[in-house]
């Protein structure tokens, strides 16, 4: 090596050990979490984890304390023995750092969702993937199309769909929304695969409700819950039990026949002819009754309106659109395309890792604070091949072939009993070298301050004598 | 009859002033289980809770409607509680339900003349035509899973006062007796579904009460009260007995019960901080004039506020069973003990009695404030969430966590006096500013180590638990942050860049970042898994004290540095 170019490499490698550096990957890695955590505020976990925690800023940064570390050290060299704590707590950093990696190339973090007394051999992980089935005359579906996706860094869009060749026809992918609220409209569509759909109002000085009824085809009728009463759309005859009952029954063009029968008296208080449009009282608390909207010959269709910013309810949805015809899928779920000689089915969700055995879940149990409905604690039972009945309950997660099975979190229905136990699965390959790291960061840093003490005792000493 | 007699009192409630110093007519009922939020609580407890949730104040100061300047003594909770249920149709009518949300009273059309009132009357509210529609929307908001706004946790709040007032006044909200052992059933039977024996003896201590009630019309003497107080005290003793015989196991230790009572009457916190402050104040004394007794008695009163302290924090834990790591009250607890606690060692190390004014002054203003806003800072006994109960780790780890931020406001309160050092005379001063700059770096040091430890044991606590050691949580994030923060300072003072006046500076400034960490990710950001500890309010003030301190620091810095040109 010439002279300069050595002076050269030594003033590098002087940059990369550099204090300057140090304070600067310090603070950057601060400044970067900070927007990270306020995204995560705003949207939420994922939308963070992708915009900011796995981003290239990140890992260049993280990158950069490597090689800060590692030189910070090689400058140091031979070290001394005061350089034990701040050797060893650069060094935990760094396997620390490679732990992480190891987590993150080779890790599965997923979870598993048991309805109570049932199996399932899948962990759901958050990736997400596409596949088309097709079954033709009613036989069996064949998948004829799969492909992982990730929408939230490539959102299709018209210009640039993601498309799915299928024969001489194509399958395309032309919208995503990352947050979308489902909803359930009604068309007016064929007199064949349709029925009455009517928008009710019930208002009253204290309550004002508005909801849809719809009778699916093929059904006699259909009740729902309004308020204080009951609603009910029939074909043909309907016989009164008891209760608050407001009927409907078609009739020919765009009027529909209505009966109120009152529980207090148990009989039929009034009838008459309504449209959309109008209204009358019903006599129940004074509450007036609006039919707000009426299509005679009614679809069901499922649309996503979206959202900037997550609730529990919201999920990702994309368009779909096939020979013309255009659906909205949400995120684990299937919808249908019906051609000439085949149906496809079209399922886009959660990418799935086969155990390779089923679990059962035997029993869950939820313990609740005395008098109260607050969980307390909760716990499965699971059957797995070869291990016999587990337990997993909080805080006592259970080990098979690499994974470890954590109890996360339960489902509920509106009496809260519990309908669905979560596991969170996992394996991390890395988890032992964190571990490692760990505690030479603590270990040194520990060193590092008590070597920092003694020498300033000394320093302190040399003040005296002087 | 008895209804007229109540009347009668519920009437010298307003118009008299309380005449005897007892501290609640119905003493003894203080110690009467209750069962309620989870777990058996003392009816003294339950009546405080219930009158700060519908009043907002956990003792009753006479209605707003009568005279000023005639200022009422405050009441007991349990008198006030036992009298909306003996006569709720006059409580009805009295302004006693707090509403403070600006927005809300609008959207009622109270108070059109904006006299500021903050307390409407049950039947003003029932009455009101638009508080059902406002019901409904919050219903709506509910089922959608949307997050609440302000507004409409106002809403929220207001439909939880009235109908606690409801369930006191009709007895629902008061489970007074377990079912007989071997039933089956967990939840308790409330005062409405007494019936036969049960029914007789709590009658035996309404009446009690009720004559209780009545003397106070008449000027009595104090024997004359005693003697009827011991009175209820046998009809409450009587009834407790019976009650234990149904199930003695769920009835829950009577010791228990009375320590919180003791917990609640004691206060020993607010005595603490009185301690605390005298501590500073001998302090200060020590520091200016260096005279040994004034260093003695700061350290008798340092000592005298930590026993109270501990012994608040002992009962504490005693009476829940379990560690105080679970919501933002008992951190702000726990934070102050922690800064005395490393002052006093630092002192005994370095004889630097800075380190106890700074120490002391945390520490009061941390207890005050634990006091004052029982809206933000919830001081009530909860049982824990499934997550948090029993493991080990998760209770190392909050502890080192909340430990360490101890440690960091220890170097805030140094930075803060130091930097008044600065304003006086950097030269004059070198000596004080050299003690006090060590202390902050000691500090720092002993908080960098604490904090490291407490983040890799949460990881530790979240891979047991979860499997997954770091999942950029935003409570786990911000606390990586102040560390980044805190070990940056340190770089910058190895590489030569942050001296004496930039160690204090940054200590000052970065103790933001842990209450980012500490009350910002909760209150502010209010996202992630730690949503257990999360609440509202306080935000103006906590920002204010932020700002105020950057501001703070940028004017000394600014003088610091036009004098430092001068002298050039």
């Amino acid at each position: 090596m010439s002279p300069s170019l050595n002076k050269w490499f030594n003033k590098f490698i002087k940059q990369l050990s550099s204090l300057k550096l140090a304070v600067f990957v310090i603070l950057s890695l601060a400044v970067i979490s900070a927007v990270g955590t306020i995204y995560e505020a705003k949207y939420d976990a994922t939308y963070a984890q992708k915009t900011v925690y796995t981003s290239i800023y990140m890992k260049a940064v993280l990158g950069l304390l490597c090689i800060n570390l590692i030189f910070v050290m090689v400058d140091r060299w031979p070290w001394k023995k005061h350089h034990t704590g701040f050797v060893l707590a650069h060094i935990g950093i760094i396997i620390m750092l490679i732990g992480a990696f190891i987590t993150e190339k080779f890790g599965i973090d997923g979870s598993m969702a048991f309805p109570l007394g049932e199996s399932n051999r899948f962990i759901t992980v958050s990736s997400q993937e596409v596949n088309i089935f097709a079954s033709y005359d009613n036989g069996n579906p064949t998948r004829v199309f799969a492909r992982a996706v990730d929408f939230f860094k490539d959102p299709p869009t018209e210009e640039k769909p993601l498309v799915a060749t299928l024969g001489n026809q194509e399958m395309k992918i032309t919208d995503y929304y990352h947050y979308a609220i489902g909803k359930e409209e009604f068309v007016a569509g064929e007199k064949i695969n349709s029925g009455p759909a009517l928008r009710v109002q019930l208002q009253n000085k204290f309550v004002n409700m508005t909801q849809w009824l719809f009778k699916t085809p093929g059904k006699k009728l259909e009740t729902i819950s309004l308020g204080p009463a009951q609603i009910v759309i029939h074909d043909g005859d309907f016989k009164y039990e008891k209760g608050n009952v407001l009927s409907f029954q078609p009739l020919e063009g765009d009027r529909l026949a209505y009966k109120v029968y009152l529980d207090r008296t148990q009989s039929l208080v009034k009838s008459g002819i309504v449209k959309a449009g109008e209204s009358f009282n019903t006599g129940w608390m004074d509450a007036t009754l609006r039919l707000l909207k009426y299509i005679p010959n009614a679809q069901r269709k499922l649309i996503f309106v979206k959202r900037e910013s997550p609730t529990p309810r919201t999920r990702s949805a994309i368009l779909v659109e096939y020979n013309g015809e255009k659906q909205w899928v949400g995120l684990n779920s299937v919808i249908k395309f019906f051609d000439t000689d085949k149906v496809y089915y079209f399922s886009f969700g959660n990418r799935r890792i086969d155990l390779g055995y089923d679990i059962q879940l035997a029993d869950f149990r939820v313990g609740k604070y005395q008098g109260t409905n607050r969980a307390m604690s909760y716990e499965s039972v699971v059957k797995v091949p070869e291990l016999g009945e587990v337990l997993i309950s909080m805080n006592e997660p259970m080990k098979n072939k690499g994974y470890t099975f954590y109890q996360a979190s339960f489902e509920q229905d509106e009496q809260g009993n519990p309908t669905t136990s979560i596991l969170s699965v996992n394996k991390d390959p890395g988890r032992p070298i964190k571990y490692l790291g760990s505690f030479l960061i603590v270990l040194g840093s520990i060193i590092l301050f008590y070597f920092k003490r003694m020498k300033f005792k000394e320093m302190f000493k040399r003040g005296a004598h002087e | 009859m008895n209804n007229r007699i109540i009347t009668m009192f519920f009437l010298t409630l307003l118009v008299f002033p309380q005449q005897h110093s007892f501290a609640a007519l119905a003493d003894p009922l203080k110690t009467l289980h209750i069962q309620d939020g989870g777990r058996i609580k003392p009816f003294n407890t339950f009546a405080t809770e219930a009158l700060q949730l519908v009043y907002g104040r956990e003792t009753f100061k006479g209605l707003p409607s009568d005279e000023e300047g005639k200022k009422n003594e405050s009441r007991d909770a349990i008198d006030i509680l036992l009298t909306w249920m003996l006569i709720p149709e006059h409580w009805n009518e009295a302004p006693i339900i707090q509403i403070r949300h600006n927005g809300l009273k609008e959207a009622l059309g109270l108070d059109p003349e904006k006299t500021k009132k903050t307390h409407f009357s049950p039947a003003e509210l029932m009455r009101n035509d638009r508080l059902a529609l406002l019901i409904q929307e919050l219903n709506n908001q509910r089922e959608a899973q949307e997050k609440l706004d302000p507004y409409f946790q106002a809403v929220q709040t207001l439909e939880s006062q009235i109908s606690m007032f409801q369930a006191i006044s009709t007895g629902v909200a008061l489970k007074v007796l377990p079912p007989s052992e071997g039933s089956g059933i967990k939840k308790w039977f409330s005062l409405n579904e007494l019936n036969g024996d049960s029914q007789k003896l709590f009658s035996e201590i309404t009446q009690s009460f009720i004559k209780l009630v009545t003397m106070q019309i008449s000027a009595p003497k104090p024997e004359e009260i005693k003697k009827v107080q011991q009175e209820l005290k046998v009809a409450v003793e009587k009834f407790k007995e019976f009650a234990r015989k149904q199930d003695p196991q769920a009835y829950g230790e009577e010791k228990l019960v009375e320590l919180e009572v003791h917990l609640k009457d004691f206060h020993p916190f607010q005595k603490a901080w009185i301690a605390y402050l005298l501590a500073t104040l001998f302090a200060v004394m020590a520091f200016v004039s260096n005279k040994s007794w004034a260093k003695n008695t700061a350290w008798v009163f340092m000592f005298l506020g930590l026993a109270l302290h501990s012994y608040g924090m002992f009962l504490r834990v005693y009476i829940i069973g379990r560690p105080p790591v679970s919501n933002m009250y008992e951190t702000v607890i726990w934070v102050p003990w922690g800064t005395v606690f490393f002052s006093m060692i630092l002192t005994k190390l370095r004889k630097n009695y800075l380190l106890f004014i700074c120490s002391g002054l945390v520490a009061t203003l941390c207890l005050i404030l634990s006091d004052l806003s029982p809206v933000v800072l919830d001081s009530s006994l909860q049982p824990l969430e499934p997550v948090l109960r029993d493991n080990f780790w998760l209770v190392v780890h909050v502890i080192i966590i909340v430990t360490s931020y101890a440690a960091f406001f220890l170097a805030f309160a140094l930075g803060d006096i130091l930097l008044i050092y600065f304003l006086r005379g950097e030269e004059k001063y070198k000596a004080v500013i050299k003690e006090g700059v060590h202390g902050i770096y000691r500090s720092i040091q002993i908080g960098i180590v604490l904090l490291a430890l407490g983040i890799i044991t949460g990881g530790i606590w979240a891979d047991y638990s979860w499997g997954r050691f770091w999942g950029w949580d935003p409570k786990e994030t911000w606390a990586l942050i102040a560390l980044l923060g805190y070990v940056a300072v340190l770089h910058g003072r190895l590489a030569g860049w942050v001296k004496d006046f930039g160690m204090t500076t940054a200590a000052v400034i970065t103790f933001s970042l842990v209450i980012m960490a500490w009350y910002g990710v909760n209150f502010v950001l209010g996202a992630g898994l730690h949503t257990y500890g999360f609440g509202a309010g306080g935000v103006e003030y906590v920002s204010a004290f932020v700002a105020f301190h950057i501001l703070y620091v940028v004017y000394v810095a600014t003088v610091r540095k036009s004098r430092l040109s001068k002298k050039d």
